[in-house]
């Protein structure tokens, strides 16, 4: 569970999130050896290890050898290809933009739930005070019969 | 910071990076656009033994860099400064 948190920290205070978007997309990975990588990029986590298929390993000496399916290591990547139809600043926008809601939610449904903890301590208070006058009421109405009475 | 700016950025494995900075984090993940990449090596010539400096350069429209790479940043040096 911790793990995920952590994960889900980074994917939002990093730029990974931008990498995000770049999933499915298809572009060229480098890595810290000088190899490249092209292919579709299927998945990206919060320690930037990229998962591919179809991909095409270029090694720097030029040889090129074909796998379906590809994982880097995030610790081994050096760049990453942002293909060009990608907009940067929309997909930026669009993840902020899904935290941000999911917090409100959060947010909401906790001050929500104080607001009815709230109402509930004033209602029973309300309840109270009202008992206490009608006890008030029918101790005075007994004395007022008592002193009539005499 | 110099977001939107032309940087130079230096990094490890004799590599240079100069391009427009559109975005970076903590760990120094950037995103750079209209990056060129110089790759310096040197080679050293067996018969007179002096080393020769070669640089590759390619240019890359968009580039996601992995901050544990870069060494520094700063704006852009004029070649000779």
């Amino acid at each position: 569970m911790a793990a995920a948190a952590r994960e889900n920290y980074y994917i939002k205070n990093t730029l990974i999130c931008l990498l995000k978007a770049v999933e499915g997309k298809v572009t060229t990975v480098e890595l810290r050896n000088e190899n490249a990588v092209t292919g579709r990029v299927d998945h990206v986590d919060g320690y930037m290890n990229i998962s591919m298929s179809n991909v095409c390993y270029k090694s720097y000496r030029g040889n090129m050898t074909n796998f379906d399916s590809f994982f880097v290591q995030g610790v081994n990547v050096r760049y990453v290809h942002i293909p060009d139809e990608i907009d940067m600043r929309k997909a930026m926008e669009k993840y902020i933009k899904l935290e941000s809601d999911a917090q409100n939610k959060v947010q909401k449904r906790i001050r929500d739930a104080a607001m009815k903890k709230i109402k509930k301590r004033q209602e029973a208070v309300l309840k109270a005070e009202k008992r206490q006058e009608e006890k008030e009421e029918t101790v005075k109405q007994s004395t007022d019969k008592v002193a009539d009475q005499t | 910071m110099s977001l939107d700016e032309r940087i130079y950025v230096k990094m490890r494995n004799e590599r240079e990076l100069r391009g427009r900075l559109h975005a970076y984090d903590q760990h120094l993940n950037m995103i750079l656009g209209d990056v060129e990449e110089t790759v310096t090596t040197v080679e050293i010539d067996e018969e007179t033994y002096e080393e020769i400096y070669k640089s590759t350069k390619r240019n890359i429209p968009m580039l996601f860099v992995r901050g544990d790479g870069v060494i520094l940043v700063s704006p852009p040096m004029r070649t000779g400064t």
